[in-house]
């Protein structure tokens, strides 16, 4: 089975594999290729995902998101340097409380559907749409950590991560550190929401566009008041100690929420700014500590 | 007996030896940062217990702390610089509900609650411009040392913008300056509002005095000044300084 | 009084006023000496700037540095004020379709800490605001807003979200976490239409689907409810037609005077003044009728100047060419990006250039609205007509089309210091213009107070403009 890449949690794997295509969510390394080199004000996130794709010649197609102006801008880069429509670019509005931003994002699955066909995709129909849906399973909260119970639960809370930056949940965790809740890209606050098997039954994409567009908080989006309202519930419910906020250098839409997640949220947070680098530095290992041993 | 810190900074080891029971500083030493880390910090440790005439023995616990503690293998634990640098400046100021402390490779801005424990802290460690070194290149640059910067810098009359976030641009901004006639004394001006701004950047919008300035860089004259300028609060600096990490370390080291 | 076109310093120009006055000036009542914003308003800039010496030029600048009080006597008025921002150029034309309301945009602000050699602490605010140095200069913005001291509170606040710069996008989510209510639009990525879709042409040579034409337009409309709303009347397509009307005719104007200016044979404007007069094209710097004023006296000094045959260039900076020309004409320089220290526009006259072209991130405000459209469907063609919002390829495509109209022999790329489009595009628009015109052209970084990278600005707009005479001298 031909298979599609992406990263963006904004983009539904089920509508891909309605398709009878594999969708496949890259969680880029630091390390990959580097077609696109790294430079002053680019996202170490986006370029290794523009890289990861120009690098990976066996996908029939890569999706790009603009959920962020550096991947709008570095798909139009990986599109020129790549084969013809191999690249699609895929519109997720920003704003979200209008009937027409919910139009937008509709529209935008319905010509993400067209370029699946052209990747050697083939057309669901609404029976198959659902049926893909409804196998599909969703992941579950936050699996318990079995560390000890004592330790200062924290909340990790950020954009997206390279695939070596999740090992910063281990670096807590070894550090004393007891992660309750994930709230970086690809975890708990970028899921999709359960199906409402109703629609899924009568409007399948409708449901889809719904479960997505609907329902993950996130930083980009204006206003981005649902990602506090969604953080105030979860730090509530998790009894979070602390927060462990991470961005990377040249990511302004969660670099802009750091001191405003501070004053807001009324617990200790630590803001740690990573790089192009594939490791931690002894200054994210100190830090960490610092702040552990502060909650303790 | 005895309790000692060891401060292993990136350019300075300290060593604080303090009296276990009534927290008075019974000796310190302050050496050169090097390649052989534990071995200048062990040698600096026993100058400092000799000067102090205090034998080895009577030391009963050792904390080390700063970027290089992990490397000063006879300690008997190590606990990070900001926990340390509240620690000693509240030893020291014990009012202080905030702490700005400027090191040669980093610089930190830690709040403190009302027990004196750490409620907060932000560090900076990726710009260089808000760091030690930053002043240091500034001086070599002018051909004078540390100590004068503050000196010259109060000679300013218009501080000198410097734009750049990136020290290595920032040289170049400086190498600019230098040769369109800008005098020096607004260069320094304009590195110590950099510094500061840097520092403030990490404040937010609270400042919770009293602020203590402590670290290398608060000997340096005139820095607080640009500090508290930056910061519209006034900014008091430590009780030695350079010591407040190794002060801090070893009140630690008795608590134990 | 004639005078010959010269640029002039502040000094001089306090001088020039006075035998001005004497010889009769005539000024509007925002008029005098431009040392006043000196010593006012604390513009310490203008000390270090060189002005056109026309009345044309002084009735611009004195203009442009009185809006906020212009802003300030709306408020007392009662007309109700909107700011507007990021769409740069079309949600004013329907603010100022309603007879009671303005637009400025706070955006603005970016200019303060240059103009007041950042005596102004704005920049220092946004720092505590956690929006440092890493983001573009307009997060002066934020210290705007909090001080209150640069304009008034806007009644309504408006920008654009989607396909925009993520630097901008995240200060004004800031803003909006202090408090400020925003009303965001969604303006979507350009796309060029697929096969089946319906294309639609936009102002500028851009096409886009009749979808997203029509999402544009719907969100368009949500900014009129809320403008009708503010205003308390209905924004009419009347009203909005003659809206549309009245921003043409400060857009024909603007082509008229960049017509002139770009092909005149010697340069009969200097580039910090067309970049000063371009800016009246966003929102009329809150005085639509007044902006057209002040524009037919900038076109009939232009016109005055190319019929005297006098321009306002300087000797070149290179003396010793290796062409063998002696008298070189200055190079025609093509701009792209407005810079954060006006300073540095200066620079061009300096080292021997002029400009025949620029790209100030709005050129979709400069071309005109289509008239032979329902209203709301040609603001929509012309928001969906921003180079930003589309492709840097097609940015840099315009770029080339107008660059190549006046004979670009260089390009001129300034960046904005953090400015989330500027770490790719510049690339793209350097391969392409090089590509297609085959002319050189340099990136350069510009600072809100750049003294301390003036010498190496001064060297590679001077080394672009080598390159392009010895490039001149191959070619003849």
């Amino acid at each position: 089975m031909k298979c599609i890449v992406y990263s963006s949690p904004f983009i539904p794997a089920e509508w891909i594999a309605a398709h009878e295509l594999k969708p496949l969510r890259i969680v880029p390394r630091a390390a990959s290729r580097a077609a696109i080199p790294a430079g002053m004000g680019v996202c170490p996130f986006a370029r290794a995902f523009a890289n990861e794709v120009l690098a990976d010649a066996e996908a029939a197609g890569a999706i790009f998101a603009t959920t962020c102006d550096q991947m709008r801008r570095l798909a139009e880069q990986t599109a020129a340097a790549g084969p013809a429509n191999r690249i699609f670019l895929f519109n997720v509005p920003a704003t979200w409380q209008s009937v027409t931003a919910q139009k937008i994002y509709l529209a935008e699955l319905q010509r993400l559907g067209r370029w699946l066909e052209t990747r050697g995709g083939a057309a669901p129909s609404r029976e198959r749409l659902a049926e893909t849906m409804v196998q599909a399973t969703l992941p579950t909260a936050l699996e318990k950590a079995a560390s000890n119970r004592q330790a200062p639960a924290l909340a990790v809370v950020g954009g997206p991560l390279l695939a070596e930056h999740r090992g910063i949940f281990d670096l807590i965790q070894h550090a004393g550190g007891r992660i309750v809740l994930d709230a970086a890209e690809g975890g708990e606050r970028t899921r999709r929401a359960a199906w409402n098997r109703r629609s899924v039954r009568e409007e399948p994409l409708l449901a889809l566009a719904d479960a997505y567009f609907g329902h993950i908080p996130d930083a980009f989006r204006r206003p981005n008041s649902e990602l506090y309202a969604w953080l105030k519930r979860e730090l509530a419910a998790r009894q979070v100690h602390g927060i462990v906020f991470l961005h990377y250098i040249w990511c302004d839409l969660w670099r802009a929420e750091a001191q405003r997640l501070k004053e807001w949220c009324g617990l200790p947070v630590l803001v740690v700014e990573l790089g192009d680098q594939a490791h931690f530095n002894a200054h994210v290992r100190s830090r960490i500590a610092s702040f552990l041993e502060m909650l303790k | 007996m005895v309790c000692a810190g060891i401060d292993a900074g990136s350019r300075a080891i300290k060593v604080a030896l303090m009296d276990s029971k009534g927290g008075k500083m019974l000796g310190s030493g302050v050496a050169d940062q090097g390649v052989e880390q534990e071995a200048l910090a062990r040698r600096l440790f026993e100058d400092v217990l000799a000067r102090a005439g205090i034998a080895r023995n009577r030391v009963s616990r050792i904390v080390a702390t700063g970027y290089g503690r992990n490397n000063v293998g006879f300690a008997d634990t190590t606990i990070t610089e900001i926990t340390c640098h509240a620690v000693g400046v509240r030893h020291l100021v014990p009012d202080a509900m905030t702490i700005i402390e400027i090191g040669g490779q980093d610089s930190k801005l830690i709040r403190l609650n009302s027990r004196g424990a750490v409620q907060d802290f932000a560090m900076n460690d990726r710009c260089a411009a808000g760091t030690g070194c930053f002043l240091e290149m500034v001086a070599r640059r002018l051909g004078i040392s540390l100590s004068d910067l503050g000196q010259l810098a109060a000679r300013s009359t218009k501080a000198a913008a410097i734009s750049s976030m990136c020290a290595v641009f920032a040289e170049t901004e400086i190498v600019g300056l230098l040769a369109s006639g800008t005098a020096p004394e607004d260069i320094v001006a304009g590195v110590m509002t950099a510094v500061a701004s840097r520092v403030a950047a990490m404040a937010g919008r609270t400042i919770l005095p009293p602020v203590v300035f402590t670290g290398g860089v608060a000997l340096i004259p005139r820095m607080a000044e640009a500090l508290a300028s930056v910061l519209k609060h006034p900014v008091s600096l430590s009780p030695e300084p350079q010591l407040t990490g190794a002060v801090g370390a070893a009140i630690l080291a008795s608590r134990k | 009084m004639n005078t010959s076109p010269r640029q002039i310093t502040l000094d001089e120009w306090d001088v020039h006023y006075e035998a001005l006055r004497a010889a009769g000036l005539r000024e509007p009542p925002y008029g005098g000496p431009l040392r006043r914003h000196v010593e006012r308003d604390s513009d310490l800039r203008l000390a270090r700037l060189r002005f056109d010496n026309s009345p044309a030029a002084l009735r611009l600048w004195n203009f442009l540095l009185t809006e906020e009080d212009r802003l300030q006597a709306a408020r007392r008025d009662g007309t109700k004020i909107v700011g507007t921002m990021k769409d740069l150029g079309t949600v004013p034309v329907m603010a100022y379709s309603l007879p009671n309301v303005v637009a400025f945009y706070p955006d603005g602000a970016w200019w303060i800490p240059c103009v007041m050699e950042l005596s102004d602490g704005l920049l220092g605010i946004a720092n505590t605001l956690g929006v440092d140095e890493s983001f573009c200069p307009v997060r002066a913005m934020l210290g705007a807003f909090l001080t209150e001291a640069h304009f008034p509170i806007p009644d309504l606040l408006i920008c654009s979200a989607g396909a925009t710069c993520d630097d901008f996008s995240a200060i004004a989510q800031r803003l909006n976490g202090l408090g400020y209510p925003i009303l965001w639009w969604e303006i979507p990525s350009r796309r060029r239409p697929e096969a089946e879709e319906e294309a639609v042409d936009l102002p500028g040579g851009f096409t886009a689907s009749r979808q997203q034409v029509d999402f544009v337009r719907a969100e368009l409309e949500r900014v009129r409810g809320a403008l009708e709303t503010l205003a308390g009347m209905p924004l009419t397509a009347d009203r909005l037609a003659a809206g549309i009307r009245a921003a043409n005719a400060v857009r024909r104007r603007f082509d008229e005077l960049r017509r002139l200016v770009f092909s005149a044979e010697r340069c009969p404007l200097p580039a910090l003044e067309l970049l000063i007069a371009e800016m009246l094209a966003i929102h009329f710097c809150s005085d639509r009728e007044e902006t057209i004023a002040v524009l037919d006296d900038l076109i009939a000094e232009v016109k005055r100047r190319i019929a005297a045959g006098q321009g306002v260039e300087r000797a070149p900076a290179s003396r010793e060419s290796t062409c063998s020309l002696k008298q070189e004409p200055p190079t025609k320089v093509f701009w792209v990006n407005p810079v954060a220290d006006l300073r540095v526009m200066n620079l061009l006259e300096d080292c021997g250039g002029r400009l025949c072209g620029t790209e100030f991130l709005f050129c979709h405000a400069l071309d005109e609205l289509p008239e032979d459209a329902p209203p709301m469907e040609a603001l929509a063609r012309a928001a969906l007509a921003d180079p930003m919002v589309g492709p840097a390829t097609q940015r840099a495509e315009r770029i080339c089309r107008d660059a190549g109209r006046f004979g670009a022999e260089a390009l001129i790329l300034s960046r904005i210091p953090g400015a989330s489009h500027c770490a790719t595009e510049g690339e793209i628009i350097r391969g392409l213009v090089q590509e297609r015109l085959g002319v050189p052209a340099v990136e350069i970084e510009v600072p809100p107070v750049s003294d301390s990278v003036a010498a190496t600005l001064r060297s590679r707009i001077e080394a672009l403009i080598e390159t392009a005479r010895e490039r001149r001298c191959r070619c003849d």
